[in-house]
């Protein structure tokens, strides 16, 4: 399935989790969020935990902590 | 007499204007006391509180029966929903007996209302999650299933709550179908015999609840943006509170009308709705979303019964007795992708190094060994692959550890490189000694970090299977499996082929590699790496990490040592110079030990001293004891001169200020070994001397 990270997109297998979407997007910040150093949110600017499921064509952005 | 006339007629007017006052103050307190009576018939505040997807984490249980007691003190109308997704995610719940019974008595004991099925609820199986339906006090129920003969009967599709006054609450469960398999995210075997019709076509079958109730809640299990697909095609809808995507809502707000809501996951929300009501209409709704890891008050009974169920001594349960240890990547790796590929049916499963977390398994394997053999809650993923496709994950993985990494089940391996780590061919062995079908597609097995990092073609997209590694190995062990079979076990290699001409530098009368356990012992490569640091740098004593060395690479006994053969011994990081400085005996020994306990093993190779490390009953590095290569003890007051690899030592920034005197040596790590060999011209087996040693006491 393909879903967007931060405007771009990621094929990723079907059943996939935000944090295999957002390792195939970059490990670096993958791990900025596993770190709580950044979060992750969707399109509508809500948190997502990383072991939210995702569904085909959703769109999730990296944003830095306040 | 006119005077008395005048007194009566007062006194008549005086108890006539008080009769009318009376009468007036019985009149207006009749009107206001009909009037406080409306207010409470006509207007009523609903709270509903919810939570999604808890996976299994209890903690917040306590807090939780807090809050809800609270207000249950002060209203009367209070409900509490759960969204789904009850199992999977902590091992205290996933292998108490029965599996998730914790979880059970809470919310029996939280007097849930509703819950609606979650894919996850379906993972311990049918027959499991018909026992939760039975012994739950409150109803769990779905829409969108069709129970053709499986385990559990069939849900009902809604439920109508009351409150006291007779208000009604319409709730109709739903739950995710994937769009590739048309089922939950589940493994298929837990849901045989049942259908799952689309969640959202089948909740526009039930439009007509909202003239049966007062308020209409969809309580989905669907994910945010089905959620607000649902709330888009069904405005009937008054409220949908979700799950599935663990999506954090802090402030809930309304699509097309409807008011989409979802608490995170793991229980560190609980969701709040406020409904007020008038006439039996909905006249305001909000939600909230309240952080229970800043809420600090806590029912002490739910508490004390959370402490209990974290004390499990299940996950002390032996799996299975090995007869043999099984050490090292080569060894564990193949018991892990052995336990994927029988359990689940696949032809071929890989797994990386990086992912086994154990040097050793030894005599009694616990569930929490598999715990500590895997620490990730990484999924298994299904890959259809023709060989070709196959050659590509394994060349990405060599190229980029720049040995062979992925250890392998159903297949045999070699990786045919040049001394620059080129790849030019691999080969693939089945378990019968041939080479792979090239016209064959096989079903192949990745856990979830590989399919997402890894950079491979593939034409099928993949699916996770929405099971974790740690479930299937502990099914593997309780089948008392003979796990000899293991010792010694070897599945990838890789075979250098030497294109053009090579230096010779030297011969090896041992063989020099990292052996099957780089973290458990001294090991040949890791001690001519730092014997040949400590000379170049003319220091006492030197240090090389473990993890540096590459895995899977030797020179065997007796060969000679070319110089392209050099970069094969160690990872390339940060151009391997080395630093030099002075050091307090005490410093250096702070830092083995905080090193040793990082690792939980051997995560220093040395030259110029030796090391013995212990380890408490638990297997935890509690102290190390030092002596210089002559045996005389390392003194916390004397300055020693040290190396260390530049990369280490500028990372471990709590260290790097203890060496004093710091210069980074000239020579890179190539430098300094092709310099040692050539001078030494044969590396002798003192290279094979126990300089490191790990004491763990029996349990």
């Amino acid at each position: 399935m393909k879903v967007k990270v931060n405007g771009r997109e990621i094929e990723i297998f079907n059943g996939a989790l935000v944090k295999d979407a957002l390792l195939k997007y970059s490990k670096e910040e993958y791990k900025f969020i596993r770190d709580k150093k950044k979060t992750v949110v969707d399109k509508r600017n809500n948190k997502r935990f990383l072991g939210g499921e995702l569904s085909a064509g959703e769109s999730l952005f990296i944003k830095n902590k306040n | 007499m006119k005077q008395r006339h005048n007194n009566f007629s007062l006194f008549i007017t005086q108890l006539l204007i008080g009769f009318i006052c009376l009468m007036l103050s019985f009149n207006l307190k009749a009107i206001q006391a009909d009037k406080n009576h409306k207010n409470i018939q006509d207007e009523t505040k609903i709270v509903i509180f919810h939570i999604n997807d808890v996976h299994s984490h209890i903690d917040n249980f306590a807090k939780i029966t807090k809050l809800v007691e609270e207000e249950r003190k002060i209203n009367p109308n209070v409900f509490l929903m759960n969204a789904g997704d009850n199992f999977t995610g902590n091992p205290i719940v996933d292998h108490y007996v029965p599996k998730g019974e914790p979880i059970l008595e809470l919310m029996n004991r939280l007097k849930l209302d509703i819950q609606v099925i979650g894919n996850h609820d379906f993972d311990y199986g049918q027959t499991i999650l018909k026992s939760f339906i039975k012994r739950a006090n409150f109803p769990i129920i779905c829409a969108n299933v069709k129970v053709y003969g499986g385990v559990i009967s069939q849900p009902e599709p809604y439920v109508i709550l009351k409150t006291k006054k007779g208000l009604k609450i319409a709730i109709l469960g739903l739950i995710q179908i994937d769009e590739d398999t048309q089922i939950p995210s589940t493994l298929p075997k837990n849901i045989e015999r049942l259908v799952f019709p689309n969640g959202i076509e089948v909740a526009k079958r039930f439009r007509y609840l909202k003239k049966r109730s007062n308020i209409f809640i969809g309580l989905s299990h669907l994910g945010y943006e089905d959620d607000e697909i649902l709330a888009k095609e069904m405005p009937e809808l008054d409220i949908i509170i979700g799950g599935h995507s663990h999506t954090i809502i802090e402030n809930p707000k309304e699509t097309n009308g409807v008011l989409i809501t979802q608490a995170g996951a793991y229980g560190e929300y609980l969701g709040k709705i406020v409904i007020t009501l008038k006439n039996g209409q909905i006249i305001k709704k909000r939600g909230e979303l309240i952080d229970l890891n800043s809420f600090k008050k806590e029912n002490p009974e739910i508490k004390a019964l959370i402490a209990k169920y974290n004390d499990n001594p299940e996950l002390n349960q032996v799996l299975t007795k090995l007869t043999k240890p099984l050490k090292g990547n080569s060894e564990l790796g193949s018991l892990m992708t052995d336990a994927v590929k029988n359990i689940l049916g696949f032809d071929i499963v890989f797994q990386n190094s990086g992912g086994i977390r154990m040097n050793k398994l030894e005599g009694e394997v616990t569930i929490k060994d598999v715990y500590t053999l895997f620490p990730f809650e990484n999924e298994i993923v299904q890959f259809k692959m023709t060989p070709a496709e196959i050659r590509t994950l394994i060349k990405f993985d060599y190229e980029h550890h720049k040995h062979t990494d992925l250890m392998v089940s159903g297949i045999k391996y070699i990786v045919k490189h040049t001394i620059t780590n080129e790849v030019k061919a691999i080969e693939l062995i089945n378990e019968k000694g041939k080479f792979l079908d090239e016209s064959k597609t096989y079903n192949v097995g990745l856990n979830s970090y590989v399919a997402s990092v890894y950079k491979f073609s593939h034409k099928d997209p993949g699916r996770s299977l929405k099971t974790g590694i740690t479930d299937t190995i502990m099914q593997y062990l309780r089948q008392k499996r003979d796990l000899t079979i293991y010792s010694g076990i070897q599945r990838t290699f890789e075979e250098l082929i030497h294109e053009g001409g090579l230096t010779k530098i030297g011969k090896t009368e041992v063989e020099i590699s990292a052996g099957n356990d780089p973290f458990g012992t001294s090991t040949t490569a890791g001690n001519l790496i730092a014997d040949a640091m400590r000379c170049s740098t003319r220091v006492n004593i030197a240090l090389f990490p473990s993890r540096l060395q590459k895995r899977n690479y030797k020179i065997k006994e007796g060969e000679v040592i070319f110089k392209e053969m050099i970069p094969k011994l160690y990872s390339y990081v940060d151009k391997n110079r080395v630093i030099t400085g002075y050091m307090k005996g005490s410093d250096l020994k702070q830092f083995i030990l905080k090193r040793s306990q990082f690792r939980n093993n051997i995560d220093l190779q040395i030259s110029g001293m030796k090391y013995k490390i212990y380890c408490d009953s638990e297997g935890k590095v509690v102290s190390v004891e030092c002596h210089l290569a002559n045996e005389e003890k390392i003194v916390d007051s004397l300055t020693y001169t040290v190396a260390f690899n530049a990369y280490d030592l500028n990372k471990y920034y709590y260290i790097y200020n203890k060496v004093k005197e710091r210069s980074v040596s000239k020579k890179n790590l190539y430098e300094i070994l092709y310099t040692y060999i050539k001078g030494v011209g044969v590396i002798s087996s003192s290279i094979s001397e126990k300089r490191v040693e790990i004491i763990r006491s029996k349990k």
